[in-house]
């Protein structure tokens, strides 16, 4: 998985199903089941949007990657990898006031991960002189 | 001056550090197994960033710029590796405290595993990159 212009909807939907609906459901079932089909809807609308864009930038089956992309990537983790700490320092002094159990504490550290590396990807990518 | 100024705060920081750790040590009764694999870890992170302090403090005294374009790649590339080591620590943390000890980790553990271990691998990796050239 290479995150590109057309991956990132993708990565988006995927998080957003299979990441932030779990951590919801490890807080409240009740608020999990309301989501549930909405978040469902709103993950295929994201894979079908990057699909398309896929299709247009012609990187459905292959993906080239450049010395940019490498940079991108480089530097997108380089921020993420500050951020994770941070979260993760909070998410613990959370755990100790709040009582949130250790999967609860591992969903949410796992998915301030992945977002802050697609949310800083983007950025990057988009900025355009990097 | 900014540089100067971000060097200073690293050698404040890692005084703060070592005094923690020191009085952390000798407030300890008894030595547990968490503390023989975190004090070694936190010990080498302590060290190879004293290294790098002193080397900035070294480029500041000679007129030096502290931080050149390769040096920016090089922490760029030990972030880089920081971060999936930092996924993985969280997820296998547990895993591995499952395999050995048939227990489930507290959540202030993962901390540490998650802080210590990408720690160790960007300051190592970091020091790899710079030294190594190209």
């Amino acid at each position: 998985m290479k995150l590109t212009r057309a991956s990132y909807p993708l990565m988006i939907g995927v998080t957003l199903y299979f990441l932030i609906r779990p951590t919801v459901e490890q807080f409240s079932k009740d608020l999990e089941e309301m989501l549930s089909l909405p978040l469902l809807i709103i993950s295929i609308v994201f894979i079908i949007f990057s699909l398309v864009l896929a299709y247009i930038d012609k990187e459905l089956f292959y993906c080239v990657r450049d010395e940019r992309s490498k940079k991108i990537d480089r530097i997108a983790a380089f921020y993420s990898w500050w951020f994770t700490i941070f979260f993760v320092i909070v998410f613990g002094l959370m755990s100790y006031i709040n009582n949130i159990t250790l999967i609860q504490f591992v969903y949410l550290i796992t998915t301030a991960m992945f977002l802050s590396i697609i949310i800083f990807h983007m950025y990057f990518n988009f900025m355009g002189d990097i | 001056m900014k540089e100067k100024l971000t060097t200073v705060l690293g050698i404040g920081i890692i005084t703060l550090v070592v005094f923690t750790l020191a009085f952390y040590a000798f407030a300890k009764t008894s030595v547990e197994l968490f503390d023989l694999i975190s004090i070694p870890i936190l010990i080498i992170i302590i060290l190879s960033s004293s290294y790098i302090v002193y080397d900035k403090w070294k480029n500041i005294k000679a007129g030096l710029p502290t931080k050149d374009e390769r040096l920016k790649q090089a922490a760029y590339k030990a972030g880089y590796y920081g971060f999936i080591s930092a996924i993985w620590s969280a997820l296998g943390s547990n895993w591995i405290s499952i395999i050995l000890f048939d227990q489930d980790l507290r959540g202030g553990l993962v901390v540490a595993a998650v802080v210590l271990v990408s720690g160790f691998v960007f300051m190592i990796s970091y020091l790899f990159f710079s030294r190594k050239g190209n």
